[in-house]
C-alpha cells in the first residue's frame, strides 16, 4: 500500500546526504504535500502545519547522516514531522488547560481586565470554522479529530491519510503493532460515533 | 502596568520579556561597522520556528537573532566584511548586545555570534 | 491514495461504515483537487517552501560551524566557509602564492551536532608563481601569514599550519 521509494528517491537522498543541497530541495517538492496533510490532520490548524512542516524539513537535513538506509526516508521524515505535530497538539492541550484554571482562578478573583483576557492561541482543531480549509467535509473532519487523543488521531492519521503500513506506523510512533491496530480502530469508532451525531 | 507588558501577550511570562526585542537588537547588530548585515542560518531559523510553535513571545525571536525566552540569551547570526578583524567585529556586536539589553557590569545576558561569512575587502 | 482496510472491527452499522468510506475517500479527492488547483488552504506557502529551501542551502554553503576561543565578552563560532575565506584570503595577499584548497583538524567539539571544536591544524595547499626562485620561503611566509591571520581575527594562537606548494601558475 505505501509507495516503495524509487532508485532516484535513494539516489536523492544519498546525493543529499553527501552534502548535495539541490537534491535535499528535490526532495522536500516530493514529501511536502503529504508531511503538510499529516500535520494538518493532527494539528488542525494550518500555520501551525506549516511551521511544523518548514521544521520538520530543515531538522530532516540537519539530521540526514544519522539516516542509515537512504530507502528508509520517507518514514523517517514522517517520524520527525509526526513527533513535532504531536508535541504541538500535546502543548496547546497542557497550555489551554492550565489557561482554564488560571481564568476560573482569575475569574473567582473578580479582575475583569484579566478575565477578559483574548488568548494568543491559534486555532486549534477543535475550532475548525477557523482553519480555513474551504471544503465542508474536511472542516468537518479535522473538528472531530480534534476531539480524539491525539496518540489515536496520530496513528489514524499516518494509515487514513498517508496510507502507511501497519508496520511502518509501529516504527514510527514506537509501538507494537498491536497497540497502532488498536488505536486506529478506536479513532475510526470514535469518528463513525461523531459523523453520526452531526448528521 | 510593567513597561514589559504591551510587548507581551502572556501576561504570566511577561516578567521575562526582554525591553529590547529582536527587531530592535537586529538595527543595533547591523549598525556595528564590519557588519555587513544579518545572515541566518539553521540555528536561529530552528529556535525561530519553535519559538512560533511554542507561543512564546512574538518579539523574541526573527530568522537570524533569536533571544532565549528562559536566560535572555541572545544568539545572532551575520555576515563580516571590511579591513576590521572578525574577532573585534564580534567583540562589539557582543557589547552592543549586552548595552542594550543587558546589566551593565554582569556579562549577562551571553551574547553568541555566529559568523556565517566573510567578504573579502 | 489509500483506504481503510477491511481487517479491523468495522462499525455495527453497514451504512455508518459507508458514510465513514466516503468520507475518507471525498477528503482524499477534494484534497488531491484543492491541490492541483494551488489553493493556499492545503499546502505549504511559498514563503514556507522558500524559508526550508534557503536555509538548507545556505547551511551547505556555510557547513559546520566551528568554536573560536571566545572574546573577553562572550563566545563566538565561525562556519567552515568563513574559515576557509579568511585563510583564503590571506594567502591569496602574499606576493607569488595562490590559494587552492585548506582543511583543518579540529580538537572534538563538546556541542552535539554538526558543530566542531577549535581547530588545531591546517593544512594549507597552494600554488606559486612560475619563476618563484625560493620555494621553502615562500612556505615560511604564506605560513607566518596565515596564524598571524588566525591569531589576528580569531585568537588561535596555537594553530599548526602546514604548506603544500603543489602547482605552479603564470604571472597575472
Amino acid at each position: 500500500m505505501t509507495p516503495q521509494p524509487t532508485p532516484e528517491e535513494r539516489a536523492l537522498v544519498l546525493r543529499a546526504q553527501d552534502g548535495e543541497a539541490a537534491a535535499f530541495e528535490q526532495l522536500v517538492d516530493l514529501h511536502q504535500g503529504r508531511l503538510f496533510r499529516i500535520a494538518f490532520m493532527v494539528v488542525g490548524d494550518r500555520l501551525d502545519a506549516e511551521d511544523v512542516v518548514q521544521e520538520s524539513l530543515v531538522l530532516a537535513w540537519r539530521r540526514l547522516h544519522l539516516l542509515e538506509d537512504p530507502a528508509a526516508f520517507r518514514g523517517w521524515v514522517a517520524q520527525i514531522c509526526t513527533r513535532s505535530a504531536t508535541d504541538v497538539v500535546r502543548r496547546l492541550a497542557r497550555r489551554a488547560t492550565s489557561t482554564a484554571a488560571d481564568d476560573a482562578l482569575e475569574a473567582s478573583s473578580g479582575d475583569p481586565a484579566v478575565s477578559s483576557r483574548v488568548s494568543p492561541n491559534r486555532s486549534t482543531a477543535a475550532d475548525p470554522a477557523a482553519s480555513a480549509l474551504v471544503n465542508a467535509q474536511m472542516r468537518a473532519l479535522a473538528g472531530i479529530l480534534g476531539s480524539i487523543d491525539p496518540a489515536l488521531r496520530t496513528c489514524w492519521v499516518l494509515r487514513e491519510i498517508d496510507g502507511m503500513s501497519y508496520r511502518e506506523i509501529c516504527r514510527v510512533v514506537d509501538a507494537t503493532e498491536a497497540t497502532v491496530r488498536g488505536r486506529i480502530a478506536r479513532a475510526r469508532t470514535q469518528i463513525v460515533r461523531e459523523m453520526e451525531e452531526w448528521r | 502596568m510593567s513597561p514589559t507588558s504591551p510587548q507581551s501577550p502572556l501576561s504570566s511570562e511577561s516578567v521575562r520579556t526582554p525591553r529590547t526585542g529582536a527587531a530592535e537588537l537586529i538595527d543595533i547588530v547591523t549598525e556595528v561597522p564590519g557588519v555587513s548585515g544579518l545572515e541566518p542560518g539553521i540555528a536561529t531559523t530552528l529556535r525561530a520556528l519553535d519559538a512560533r510553535l511554542r507561543r512564546s513571545d512574538p518579539t523574541a525571536s526573527r530568522y537570524g537573532l533569536v533571544i532565549d525566552p528562559g536566560t535572555g540569551d541572545v544568539t545572532v547570526e551575520i555576515a563580516v566584511g571590511g579591513p576590521l578583524p572578525v574577532r573585534s567585529i564580534v567583540e562589539e556586536v557582543q557589547r552592543a548586545v549586552q548595552l542594550a539589553v543587558g546589566d551593565p557590569g554582569t556579562g549577562r545576558p551571553q551574547v553568541l555570534v555566529r559568523v556565517q561569512s566573510l567578504a573579502t575587502p | 491514495m489509500p483506504y481503510p482496510d477491511q481487517d479491523t472491527p468495522d462499525p455495527e452499522d453497514a451504512a455508518a461504515t459507508a458514510r465513514y468510506l466516503e468520507l475518507i475517500r471525498s477528503v482524499h479527492t477534494e484534497w488531491d483537487e484543492l491541490e492541483s488547483a494551488g489553493d493556499s488552504s492545503v499546502q505549504l506557502s511559498a514563503g514556507a517552501l522558500s524559508t526550508i529551501k534557503e536555509s538548507v542551502r545556505a547551511d551547505a554553503r556555510h557547513g559546520a560551524h566551528v568554536e573560536m576561543p571566545p572574546t573577553p565578552v562572550g563566545p563566538f563560532t565561525v562556519s567552515e566557509l568563513t574559515l576557509r575565506t579568511l585563510v583564503r584570503r590571506t594567502i591569496d595577499a602574499v606576493p607569488d602564492a595562490r590559494a587552492l584548497r585548506t582543511t583543518f583538524e579540529y580538537e572534538d567539539s563538546p556541542s552535539s551536532g554538526r558543530s566542531r571544536g577549535l581547530p588545531t591544524r591546517a593544512t594549507c595547499r597552494l600554488s606559486a608563481r612560475i619563476g618563484t626562485r625560493d620555494l621553502p620561503a615562500l612556505a615560511d611566509e604564506v605560513r607566518a601569514a596565515v596564524r598571524l591571520a588566525c591569531e589576528v581575527d580569531l585568537g588561535l594562537s596555537e594553530l599548526t599550519v602546514d604548506i603544500h606548494i603543489e602547482d605552479l601558475h603564470e604571472p597575472h
